[in-house]
């Protein structure tokens, strides 16, 4: 049991410690999550709702909009990290650190969110939100009392699957000095020939994935009323 | 044609509480075609407590008439009025204000999978910003008249499709709405629970003198519950009227429809003469008929058909097979004889082709 010796699980200095590192992950994970969901979630709802009013700003909105998400989607997340550094020493007031990475995590977790919630919302049977329609629902009283409750739980699975995209997204953090399990495993495992610290990282965002994707599918089911296909 | 029904009599000056005045609805054709003309020129007068069928096949022009009705669509020209209020001149939080006077009744009710059956009946005082107390105390008294006595906590899922259109016309109720809009309301229901639904709407509208529309295509539907119907074809309006009057019209496009006639019977060596009779002079029961072939010295068995007597009138469609005392097909004359006196009392009958 020579192993258990590493630095990795005996110290916790966030250079070496495989649980300070982890601490930070799920740091980075959850501020990420806090903030990009305030953004991402009203955005999503804000590409459906002008996908199908017929004004001309509803229009001009929704391809901007539109747009400046494929844009998000597309730049690599590597490069982005880079191409924000401007503007993370504006928010942020520093440009390395771990919530330097939270910021450019946030900025490309919006988007990927936003279709995500978009996709979401599109599954809602047109006959119920119409049915509201034509019981005097303000639009404001539709995406409150309509559209968020009846796709929640599929809103439930994209918050889901954005943070384990995240959490993996979390290992170019250290690019700007973030940290975290995928920065220790290429720092201290992969360049450094310590296999130990590898695996173990490996194992342990296994570990976290699997749980995030079980915590997820159990409330996602927990409010879901519809029929079941079995 | 204007159409009135109810006490005012044809041509009355009372407003129904439902007045569509030369509702017309152009639709310009996606890819910039001929524009598609899905209502034409609607004139009709639905009278306050009643139950009126509008019927039509698929493509007459029914949704865009209830979208019409209920300012989902603006139409083209004419006037939508509902209680007093032309609805097509309304936008915004008017428009929204006056549909909470119109309940409306889905075929697929569309309750939100989210709420329960006494949330989804709550939804629409949810909207209105009726008090939380005000709306528990509403939604006990609608869960009763609907008959949905403890299932009130249960979600859509967990109910039959009876039961889950039983949500769908209290929520349609929920708000006190002045008429009861249904959109197909039993198409998706089987043929008891159908009759259960139709039977919960004539008691509504007994129970709470409420007007109700139902737009159908099955005229099972028209022949229970409606008072008045309305068929549309290709947009316009083709018949109008009491359903008494209308089913008892034989010459009219809407009895052969409102009584199918069963499949034509098979094996018989006979001439075989489809007859529809209501309110006509002579012929006013299958009887009369047979009868009349007896006086131009026939037999006539009637083979297949459909009696039906609605509010004390006898209306039918029958199917005779003729034959002479001798067992043989008659003569062609005396078929025509037979054909010629019939419809001089206004009996519609037609020889059926093998």
């Amino acid at each position: 049991m020579e192993w258990l010796q590493n630095p990795v699980f005996t110290t916790w200095d966030s250079n070496t410690s495989l649980w300070s590192n982890a601490l930070i992950t799920l740091y980075m994970t959850a501020g990420t999550m806090l903030f990009g969901t305030l953004v991402g979630l009203p955005l999503g709802v804000l590409l459906f709702e002008t996908e199908k009013a017929q004004g001309r700003l509803a229009g001009w909105i929704n391809r901007t909009v539109g747009f400046a998400v494929n844009v998000g989607r597309s730049f690599p997340f590597i490069i982005l990290i880079i191409a924000l550094i401007p503007l993370t020493r504006l928010v942020v007031g520093r440009v390395t650190g771990p919530n330097a990475a939270m910021f450019a995590l946030t900025i490309s977790a919006i988007p990927f969110l936003a279709r995500l919630i978009e996709i979401n919302l599109r599954e809602i049977a047109a006959g119920k939100i119409e049915a509201a329609e034509m019981m005097g629902a303000s639009r404001w009283q539709i995406i409150r009392q309509v559209l968020i409750p009846e796709a929640l739980p599929g809103i439930i699975g994209s918050l889901t699957t954005t943070t384990i995209t995240v959490m993996g997204y979390t290992a170019m953090a250290g690019v700007v000095g973030g940290k975290g399990l995928g920065d220790l495993a290429t720092r201290m495992g992969y360049q450094s020939y310590d296999n130990v610290v590898m695996v173990a990282t490996v194992v342990l965002l296994v570990v976290m994935v699997i749980a995030v994707q079980a915590l997820g599918s159990a409330l996602a089911r927990s409010v879901d009323h519809r029929a079941r296909q079995s | 044609m204007n159409q009135c029904f109810g006490p005012g009599g044809p041509g009355c000056l009372t407003a129904g509480v439902i007045t569509l005045d030369g509702l017309t609805k152009v639709f310009p054709a996606p890819g910039g075609g001929d524009p598609v003309t899905a209502l034409e020129g609607i004139d009709l007068h639905l009278d306050e407590g009643r139950v009126h069928g509008i019927v039509g096949r698929s493509g007459a022009g029914k949704s865009t008439l209830i979208r019409c009705l209920t300012g989902l669509e603006k139409p083209t020209a004419g006037r939508v009025e509902v209680d007093g209020t032309d609805i097509a001149a309304l936008d915004g939080a008017a428009l929204r204000a006056a549909r909470r006077n119109i309940g409306m009744v889905f075929q697929h009710a569309n309750l939100l999978d989210s709420r329960t059956a006494a949330q989804n009946i709550s939804h629409p005082l949810e909207i209105a910003g009726v008090p939380r107390a005000q709306r528990e105390a509403r939604v006990a008294e609608l869960v009763e008249l609907v008959g949905l006595s403890g299932r009130e906590h249960n979600h859509p899922a967990q109910l039959s499709g009876g039961q889950i259109q039983r949500v769908g016309i209290a929520r349609g109720l929920a708000a006190e709405p002045k008429v009861l809009l249904c959109d197909e309301p039993t198409s998706a229901l089987d043929g008891s629970t159908t009759r259960q639904i139709l039977r919960l709407i004539a008691d509504l509208r007994e129970r709470l003198g409420i007007t109700v529309v139902i737009i159908t295509h099955e005229m099972g539907v028209v022949r229970e519950v409606c008072d008045t119907v309305t068929l549309l074809q290709d947009g316009r309006i083709a018949q109008s009227g009491d359903l008494l009057e209308v089913a008892g019209d034989p010459h009219g496009p809407l009895s052969g429809e409102l009584i199918p006639l069963p499949p034509a019977p098979t094996g018989i060596d006979a001439v075989l003469v489809n007859c529809d009779y209501g309110r006509t002079g002579r012929f006013r029961t299958s009887e009369d008929l047979v009868r009349l072939a007896d006086e131009h010295g026939a037999e006539a068995h009637i083979v297949a058909g459909i009696i039906e007597t609605i509010s004390g009138t006898q209306v039918g469609r029958v199917q005779l097979a003729l034959q002479n005392r001798t067992g043989e097909p008659i003569s062609r004359e005396g078929l025509a004889a037979f054909l010629h006196e019939l419809d001089a009392e206004g009996v519609v009958a037609t020889e059926v082709s093998a």
